[in-house]
């Protein structure tokens, strides 16, 4: 244990952490916002919804189907070309994020997509009998009610997203999948892939903890 | 005052039209307490969604307050529901909201200044006796204190009309009572006119003014509660009556001759018992009484009395206004 330890680079490993909670931060902001949006247009487009939209509905369902089922390892090459597009590079943390996003921001839209389902319809109905307007509907009555469920689907995401991270590494992204995978298993270095392990372990589970406070907190049920 | 008119309402589904109210005739008088009676299924639901629109009837006219509301646009049909209060049998407040916000949604919604809205909202805590209640949260109060912050919160905007869907239903029968009496006491403080869908005669009897009895989608009876129920027409009817007291069966069986008197003042309810006391031998036992409404009410007599003493005492009685009838005879 001592000899793996010590074989360590652990500025390297920092950077690595840093390239990480980057990744994650700034993919989770982006998941967060395309994710809501998407799922706030599926449930109110749906049959019966408040802006009921065959077209906008079908299309929006086909989208988020489609890159939720496709792999993530073959997201990233598919994506390649969209990446270099817009950031012109296909290296490097930055690089990873539009597939990172893709990949996560339809599951998380089917996650909010349920969680406003489950608000009671007698709530709506209230609203409704107050002159509410549709829009004062979603703000006022939908977002609210479905908070919890919007909060605890983060982090539910968040950490299906932290795994997306590290599988970006084995192709270059950086971060603690690239080092894992290069300095770790490439280079026969055991120690580096263990501690790149423990440290995702310990970001997964802090943002468990941080997730279920706050779905504890504003959940008033 | 609410009209309807000839309304209807049909529901497609897959299996072909299902007719869920047909040719309804209604005019509800400003201020009075209104009641419609059903079983489960009849339609009231639908019936009382009608006059907020929540259902859109398949024909006929609906007029509020002098406006027809079939020809409003949808900003219009929204300032218009803000006229008309409404409250439900499960309460429908808002969980992630504590009771001082839920009374004050429907003030946001209509852009309310918060300071104004703040005032507002503590009047009408304790409108409807919950002072110092205002920052609990819903999940942390009972069935009774829930409906008292729904009917808080449909009073806010100064409705004219508040609706009751199935309002007491899910309450057991002491704050029933509770939210009956409020109920009363709001139409005789503020004057509003109130229409009360329930599937429990009692409701009916201590609260309304006049009553319809709607008997799968058709309205089969209506008029005056004391009318209504003195005198029921209607087979369904007669089951709602025979709902308060004894079965009527048990009480259609006995040695002697059973009379109804029904009374709707206290002038009538006094020639009763003035009745009564003269005449010893009329007297026997009271097998059922009840009130309706404020002054309202029935009794019914079990007399040994013989037939001419009977007659004598039925013609009395209806010269003081009192509806009379052997039930036996």
């Amino acid at each position: 244990m001592n000899a793996l330890i010590l074989n360590i680079d652990w500025s390297a490993m920092l950077v690595s952490t840093g390239e990480t909670l980057y990744m994650t931060l700034v993919s989770a902001v982006f998941t967060f916002l395309f994710g809501l949006l998407l799922g706030f247009v599926l449930f109110l487009t749906a049959k019966n919804g408040l802006y009921e939209n065959r077209l906008i509905y079908r299309l929006t369902a086909s989208f988020v189907n489609v890159f939720r089922s496709i792999p993530f390892i073959i997201l990233i090459i598919l994506l390649i070309p969209l990446t270099v597009l817009i950031l012109r590079t296909m290296i490097g943390s930055t690089a990873a994020l539009p597939a990172i996003i893709i990949g996560s921001a339809p599951f998380y839209a089917r996650l909010v997509e349920i969680g406003l389902r489950e608000v009671d319809k007698g709530v709506i109905e209230a609203a409704q009998s107050m002159g509410a307007s549709r829009w004062q509907i979603v703000y006022k009555v939908f977002f609210p009610e479905a908070l919890p469920a919007i909060v605890s689907g983060m982090t539910v995401t968040l950490i299906a997203l932290i795994s997306n991270t590290a599988m970006a590494g084995v192709i270059g992204a950086g971060g603690l999948g690239t080092i894992a995978y290069n300095e770790g298993f490439e280079a026969n270095n055991n120690g580096i892939t263990v501690i790149a392990t423990l440290i995702i372990l310990l970001i997964v589970f802090i943002i468990q903890i941080i997730g279920d406070q706050i779905t504890r907190w504003i959940d008033k049920r | 005052m609410i009209e309807l008119i000839e309304v209807g309402k049909t529901y497609e589904t897959k299996d072909g039209s299902v007719i869920a109210l047909e040719n309804i005739n209604l005019t509800i008088q400003n201020g009075e307490i209104f009641g419609i009676i059903g079983y489960s299924g009849a339609g009231k639901s639908t019936l009382i969604r009608l006059i907020n629109l929540l259902e859109r009837p398949s024909k006929g006219r609906l007029i509020v307050d002098n406006r027809d509301m079939l020809q409003l646009g949808e900003r219009e049909l929204r300032d218009a529901r803000k006229q008309i209060g409404m409250i439900f049998q499960h309460f429908n407040l808002l969980w992630s909201r504590n009771v001082a916000q839920n009374i004050a949604l429907p003030l946001e919604l209509a852009g309310v200044h918060h300071k104004a809205r703040d005032a507002r909202v503590s009047e009408l805590l304790a409108l409807v006796g919950l002072e110092g209640r205002g920052k609990a949260y819903p999940s942390q109060l009972s069935g009774g204190q829930k409906q008292r912050v729904g009917i808080a919160r449909a009073l806010a905007s100064r409705p004219k009309i508040l609706l009751c869907d199935e309002a007491t239903s899910a309450l057991d029968p002491k704050t029933t009572e509770s939210i009956l009496q409020l109920l009363r006491e709001i139409n005789r403080k503020l004057g509003i006119t109130i229409v009360i869908i329930t599937h429990e005669m009692k409701v009916i009897s201590s609260t309304c003014h006049r009553v319809a009895v709607l008997d799968k989608g058709i309205i089969v009876e209506s008029g005056a509660v004391s009318e209504v129920f003195g005198h029921p027409k209607q087979e369904i009817t007669r089951e709602f009556v025979g709902k308060t007291g004894l079965p009527l069966e048990q009480i259609r069986k006995p040695k002697h001759v059973l009379l109804r008197a029904v009374f709707r003042s206290s002038t009538a309810q006094r020639a009763i018992i003035t009745e009564l006391a003269r005449s010893e031998q009329l007297f026997g036992r009271i097998v059922q009484a009840e009130t309706f409404g404020d002054d309202g009410g029935s009794i019914v007599l079990e007399t040994g009395a013989d037939n001419e003493a009977i007659q004598h005492a039925v013609a009395a009685l209806r010269a003081k206004d009192v509806l009379i009838e052997v039930l036996n005879g």
